[in-house]
């Protein structure tokens, strides 16, 4: 509460915070009053420490007496709204809402209170209601101290900050419209949001779908292929014969394919145990395979004439490979005819140096004689 | 002048020692702080008026920025200077 303190009062104060007389105490204010008033008049500036400086400048009007209060006094005194700080105003705040908010805060007589569910609620007219503490409203109620008024404003200014500066609009009809819109705009986003979702969702399991019905159908396919190709196998077992004398390969080509002509594939299916088709031991069981594996028809001239092809490349390669094997041979045996010749050339020329020998020994007794 | 003349010439004055003039100037200034914290004004005679003024909260632009700015309602201390000194200061 705003209340003037005279001078007799301070006295009082002044006694009872020091713990001395009235009587020294205003002795002491006297003269310290005295003297401060003194040094101002000179023009002069006054500290006093814990309470702060006076100093006496030129304004408008004259010299006059500024008071710079000392820090420590300043922060106290200014303690309840210390924890503000300047805030940056949002666009859509107009003066109109802060006029209106100043309204709210400077009348709170026209307040209507009521109360629900235990918590007093503040309803002003044409606005929002506005919660607030059960002290509040004992003190809306009851004439209210300064410190009261002071703390009821700290909080009703904490609430207006957040309303003004994050959403500035509890208050105001044009910005509830705007919340209004944002609102519609979130909830419109996350609609959009969830529908994409769902489509992405919906399409990737129909492709995986997809790919497992495509899956499921070449594996089907598949096992039908290898299912049929047992079948054939089964249906068709390998067919064996025997090299004999009178059963040689083509005697076998053309029993069991119609032509001598097809000998070439019976040594082809053949040819990983026996490399050469012309020197298979009599005995050995063969291999015969099925016309439809190399193509052989021998009512077709292309075959045969495939056939022989064929014939041909198997002899090359038979050849080569013989050639191969005697090169490597005669390699062997050259060095050999190679150490042989060089042996007998020793023998020769050590019986041509015998003969030198004899001829000269048998010349020098010839002379001798 | 500062805080220690202004203590000495009170002590020679009173005849005091520096102890209890620092007690008592401490006493005033915790005075001042507690009144002032309850937006009181204390008056001193041929003085003037020392009083703690509250101001509410007010939009300002920031000259550096260019920005609107919410400041915070505070409470200052005012002195107000009384009308003997002034015309003590200013004699015309």
């Amino acid at each position: 509460m705003k209340e003037t303190i005279a001078f007799p009062q301070l006295v009082e104060l002044v006694a009872q915070k020091a713990s001395t007389t009235e009587r020294m105490s205003e002795l002491f204010l006297q003269e310290l009053f005295a003297v401060v008033t003194q040094v101002l008049a000179d023009g002069e500036s006054v500290t006093i420490k814990g309470l702060g400086s006076f100093k006496v400048k030129n304004g408008e009007d004259g010299k006059d007496v500024i008071f710079t209060p000392d820090k420590a006094i300043a922060e106290t005194v200014n303690a309840p709204f210390a924890q503000f700080e300047p805030v940056e105003l949002c666009d859509g705040v107009t003066d109109e809402m802060l006029s209106k908010i100043d309204a709210a805060m400077e009348t709170p007589k026209e307040q209507n209170i009521q109360k629900s569910q235990g918590v007093d609620t503040i309803i002003e007219q044409g606005q929002e209601p506005v919660t607030s503490t059960p002290e509040v409203t004992e003190v809306s109620q009851h004439a209210p101290s300064q410190s009261q008024v002071l703390n009821e404003e700290k909080q009703t200014l904490s609430s207006l900050q957040q309303t003004n500066v994050q959403e500035p609009t509890q208050h105001d009809s044009e910005l509830t419209d705007e919340t209004t819109n944002r609102s519609h705009t979130r909830w419109l986003l996350a609609a959009a949001v969830a529908i994409a979702l769902i489509a992405a969702w919906y399409f990737f399991t129909h492709r995986s779908k997809e790919r497992i019905d495509k899956a499921i159908e070449t594996t089907q396919i598949a096992k039908s292929d290898t299912s049929a190709k047992t079948q054939e196998t089964k249906a068709k077992p390998i067919v064996t014969d025997t090299i004999s004398g009178n059963n040689v390969l083509f005697t076998m080509a053309k029993k069991h394919y119609g032509d001598q002509a097809f000998w070439v594939y019976i040594a082809r299916e053949n040819q990983a145990q026996y490399p050469d088709y012309r020197k298979i031991p009599a005995g050995t069981v063969l291999v015969i395979p099925p016309a439809e594996k190399y193509g052989i028809n021998s009512d077709s001239k292309q075959s045969l004439k495939q056939a022989g092809i064929e014939a041909m490349k198997l002899y090359k390669e038979v050849q080569a490979a013989e050639k191969n094997a005697t090169s490597q041979d005669s390699t062997s045996t050259i060095s050999s005819k190679k150490i042989t010749t060089m042996k007998q050339s020793h023998r020769r020329s050590n019986s041509k140096k015998h003969y030198r020998h004899y001829r000269s020994s048998r010349n020098r007794y010839h002379r001798h004689r | 002048m500062l805080h220690k003349e202004l203590v000495e010439k009170l002590s020679k004055s009173l005849n005091r020692d520096k102890r209890d003039i620092n007690k008592l100037l401490e006493a005033l200034s915790n005075i001042v702080v507690e009144r002032c914290s309850e937006l009181d004004s204390i008056s001193v005679p041929r003085l003037g008026t020392i009083e703690a003024v509250k101001h509410n909260e007010s939009v300002e632009i920031d000259n550096n920025t260019g920005k609107r700015m919410l400041l915070p309602p505070r409470v200052e201390m005012k002195f107000t200077t009384s009308n003997v000194l002034k015309k003590r200061l200013n004699p015309q």
